[in-house]
């Protein structure tokens, strides 16, 4: 299966490659945004539960070359971050009080290729999914005429928790509590090609 | 809330030039091993960007440019910016109506038009959205229909979907921006030079204003 159908990747060749990049965190009131500028409608899918949901456009120029390392699989956690001028504290204290309320809860990239007039062409793709850990805040006051806050979400994929196993050899010693004379597994330390685990001594 | 109205570019006697354009994102991921260069665009149509330059020629002028340098807040606040504007003006238009429905994200829009003149391409003009405040577009073609309807092409997206019979407003371009210059916006007040100059960029707001 390829990720776009003939229409779509039709689209790219003509009009060169427009994408729209949309994130979603599942959280009680969903949030909703996308790399362009504006409202952006998405008619109901399998991740997208309410029709018409409207995302909103980042608006600035954000920085999204990185999602290029999480798709491709070279990184397992990525950091979102906003920042906007906040003179009064006001985003500062609502990035706070939300910081419960988003761990933990589902993040959705998506990718919709849009056509010559800045529609979009075929079906939405959902490309990764991720889960929401932690939020940060960095209020950065250098400048007292336009104090800036910072609020980053840090996002990781399904990979990167803790209680995730890291690889392991599967020992003579294992085996033999399961199957005493099996030998089967009695030459599995020397099978150390692309593995750096040491051999415990003593 | 009525949003202020920025005085300077309204009025020739200040406006020396103004340079609006839709501003957009790129992204290249390089040249691949096929010698294929991949650039991607992930703006959704941009948005409009305008640098102003006004020439400030009595002391009444340079007090009101420093009043509105604290007025914008550093550029946190939503300003309406009108585009006086001569090359981009379509002349003759007594009326311009949406003659069909359009949706949010539309480029194509039908337009009934009253009057003499004619729209064309690279001509701009302002729709009024109920919640998103006066936005500007810019044609890139114009077909006529014939008896008064025009096909209009138009960039950037629509803002808002609109009903039937939306006007545009093709007499006064104006967008709702924020100052994107604040460090240098504020100009100094040394005496000596007789026409000092302002300067000030704009951003569209992302927001809606109502």
């Amino acid at each position: 299966m390829t990720l776009f159908n003939d229409d779509q990747r039709a689209a790219s060749k003509t009009s060169g490659r427009r994408y729209a990049i949309f994130f979603r965190l599942a959280s009680a009131t969903p949030i909703r945004l996308w790399s362009g500028f504006g409202d952006f409608p998405m008619p109901e899918d399998a991740v997208e539960t309410t029709d018409g949901a409207i995302y909103k456009g980042l608006s600035e120029l954000p920085n999204l070359p990185a999602i290029d390392a999480l798709v491709n699989g070279r990184a397992s956690r990525l950091d979102f971050t906003l920042s906007a001028p906040d003179p009064d504290g006001s985003l500062r204290d609502a990035a706070d009080s939300d910081a419960v309320a988003v761990r933990f809860k589902a993040v959705r990239l998506g990718l919709w290729p849009l056509g010559a007039d800045w529609a979009p062409v075929g079906p939405m793709r959902w490309i990764w999914r991720g889960t929401a850990d932690q939020t940060r805040l960095n209020h950065n006051r250098a400048d007292p005429l336009q104090p800036v806050t910072a609020m980053t979400l840090s996002v990781s994929s399904l990979f990167a928790g803790r209680r995730q196993q890291k690889a392991s050899f599967w020992t003579p010693e294992d085996q033999a509590l399961d199957a005493p004379n099996d030998t089967a597994f009695d030459q599995v330390a020397l099978l150390s090609e692309g593995l750096e685990k040491k051999w415990p001594k003593g | 809330m009525a949003l202020p109205r920025w005085p300077f570019a309204g009025d020739l006697a200040y406006r020396r030039s103004v340079r609006a354009y839709i501003a957009g994102a790129a992204a290249t991921g390089g040249r691949g091993a096929t010698g294929e260069q991949s650039i991607a665009r992930f703006d959704g149509g941009g948005f409009w960007v305008a640098e102003e330059i006004c020439s400030l020629r009595s002391d009444a002028a340079v007090r009101l440019w420093s009043s509105w340098a604290a007025r914008l807040d550093g550029g946190a606040s939503p300003v309406i910016v009108p585009l006086k504007h001569r090359v981009s003006a379509v002349p003759g238009i007594d009326s311009a109506v949406l003659a069909s429905a359009a949706a949010l994200r539309a480029t194509l829009l039908s337009v009934q038009i009253t009057g003499s003149g004619a729209p064309f391409a690279g001509g701009r003009f302002t729709i009024n959205h109920a919640a998103w405040g006066p936005r500007l577009y810019e044609i890139i073609e114009a077909a006529d229909e014939g008896s008064g309807l025009w096909t209009l092409t138009t960039r950037t997206p629509l803002r808002q979907a609109h009903a039937l019979s939306a006007a545009l407003d093709f007499n006064d371009p104006r967008f709702v921006a924020r100052l994107t210059n604040p460090a240098e916006f504020p100009i100094s007040e040394d005496g000596a030079v007789a026409n000092p100059t302002g300067r000030a960029t704009w951003a569209e707001w992302g927001e809606a204003v109502a």
